[in-house]
């Protein structure tokens, strides 16, 4: 009977547990940055806390990154959502939660932000500087990356920053983005379609400089110079006409006749012919502790 | 090869040029009432022009995205409560619903429950004693969710919709070209009246 009774209450006893172990994570003692999966090195952990020293001093906001191992049955969003509430983190803050083993988490902001702040934006950031380096498994750098371009976003929307407390932190500037040949190859792809039409015309025109130059070639005079616009009218294009009659014979011998004189003009009797060729500055206020309730990221 | 006197004359020429204008005033037809019904639609995602006003509304679309957040925030709230347990997962099922909807109509009827079951949660968590954050949060997060109901309520896109519907869709030959090529009319957000 007492070990029935044993087994009860120690089940009701797990059982809550685990109802409430889920958001009953309570932040670390550095606050900004809370590693319960172990993945992130002693200077990135710095750097994030660094960081919220002049997002502090500078507006009033926090960006706080949370890792753990599982979500469990839990949907990402709602997690964030409930952590941003129940840390109270700044109506001008940024949460990152993700789990390394599910490899999905997100980013929720506060109140006040979330208006300049909105979903497709989140997505857009992870994708571009976090997602990547997260699924391979380079924690440090996808925390780096992301947090980077976070601080700099909140320098573009509310003004530079002021510096912090031992003014060590220096951004670094945005990210390069690709390289330059990664750039020419994506402007060939998206031109790709104009570059094919130049290129078949270039044939064309260099087809058409060929057949040109054999015209004057087979007139056994210099040939002139080529334009490009000779590909619609040329003399080349020209039918040519049937050979003249020849004239008549000139008469032998004999006097006062006067030999037969070509006309000055050039042989053919036609002429060449002519030839023209990437916020708003809105006011800042501080407080508000609550998630806007947004969420980008993968649920 | 010698063409065929047939194709010389002007009798031909002149069937040629009917057919050709047989064939393609209906073609051209159909593409501008289907242009046109997707401009109407497109008032839902990117708010609706006020002639009068000179402005743009707000989009229903951004409304719904509103409302979303606020039942986040209510179901982060929810779970912590066993009375709320049923309610909850009501909203959470329609939020699922309404983010993963295609169609205006589908939308409509995902918000719809998301509404009701909102309503319901408000209910029930009058009664129950909450913390003061919880507290705080349930007044933020209703007041936006009510808030987006209120500018849905108002908001002119069934109005353009129906507009249309009774100005163009309906009349000669709107209504003989939409049937011919089976054009649906726009969507509005509650079904088409």
């Amino acid at each position: 009977m007492t070990k029935k009774l044993f087994s009860c209450l120690l089940a009701l006893v797990l059982l809550f547990s685990a109802a409430s172990t889920v958001f009953a994570l309570e932040p670390s003692s550095d606050f900004y940055v809370t590693d319960e999966s172990g993945v992130l090195s002693r200077s990135t952990i710095e750097s994030i806390i660094n960081m919220n020293s002049i997002l502090e001093n500078s507006y009033d906001a926090q960006l706080i990154i949370v890792l753990i191992d599982y979500f469990g049955d839990v949907y990402a969003d709602e997690y964030a959502v409930q952590l941003f509430n129940d840390w109270q983190i700044s109506g001008n803050g940024i949460l990152l939660v993700a789990s390394t083993q599910e490899k999905r988490g997100g980013i929720t902001v506060g109140s006040e932000i979330e208006s300049v702040f909105p979903d497709s934006t989140k997505n857009d950031y992870l994708n571009r500087y976090f997602w990547d380096d997260f699924d391979a498994g380079n924690y440090d750098e996808a925390v780096t990356n992301l947090s980077n371009a976070l601080f700099n976003w909140y320098e573009d929307e509310f003004g530079p920053a002021s510096s912090g407390i031992d003014g060590s932190y220096a951004p670094p500037p945005a990210a390069d983005g690709p390289s330059l040949g990664t750039r020419i190859m994506y402007f060939i792809l998206r031109n790709i379609y104009i570059i094919v039409i130049l290129f078949i015309f270039l044939i064309i025109v260099l087809m058409d400089r060929a057949r040109y130059r054999v015209y004057y070639r087979g007139m056994g005079i210099p040939i002139p110079r080529y334009h490009f616009w000779y590909l619609w009218h040329g003399p080349h294009h020209r039918p040519r006409g049937p050979r003249p009659p020849r004239g008549p014979r000139p008469p032998r011998g004999g006097g006062g006749g006067r030999g037969f004189r070509p006309s000055g003009r050039g042989f053919g009797g036609r002429s060449g012919g002519g030839f023209g060729g990437r916020s708003g500055r809105s006011s800042f206020r501080g407080g508000g502790g609550r998630s806007g309730g947004g969420f980008g990221g993968r649920r | 090869m010698k063409i065929p006197d047939i194709l010389k004359s002007r009798v031909f020429a002149f069937s040629l040029l009917a057919a050709v204008v047989l064939i393609s005033t209906p073609l051209g037809a159909r593409a501008s009432l289907k242009r046109a019904s997707n401009n109407v639609e497109e008032g839902f995602y990117n708010g609706v022009y006020i002639e009068d006003g000179d402005y743009t509304s707000g989009s229903i679309a951004s409304y719904l995205s509103d409302a979303s957040r606020a039942a986040l925030g209510l179901i982060t709230i929810g779970t912590n409560h066993a009375e709320l347990t049923d309610v909850t997962d009501r909203m959470r099922t329609a939020r699922e619903d309404l983010l993963g909807a295609n169609s205006i109509g589908d939308k409509y009827a995902a918000y719809h429950t998301l509404s009701s079951a909102f309503d319901s949660f408000m209910s029930i968590v009058s009664d129950l004693s909450l913390t003061d954050s919880e507290g705080e949060s349930v007044e933020i997060y209703s007041e936006l969710f009510i808030q987006s109901r209120e500018a849905i309520g108002r908001n002119p896109y069934n109005s353009s919709v129906q507009n249309f519907i009774t100005e163009v869709f309906q009349r000669f030959p709107a209504d003989i070209i939409a049937s011919i090529f089976s054009i649906d009319a726009p969507e509005s957000f509650g079904g088409n009246t």
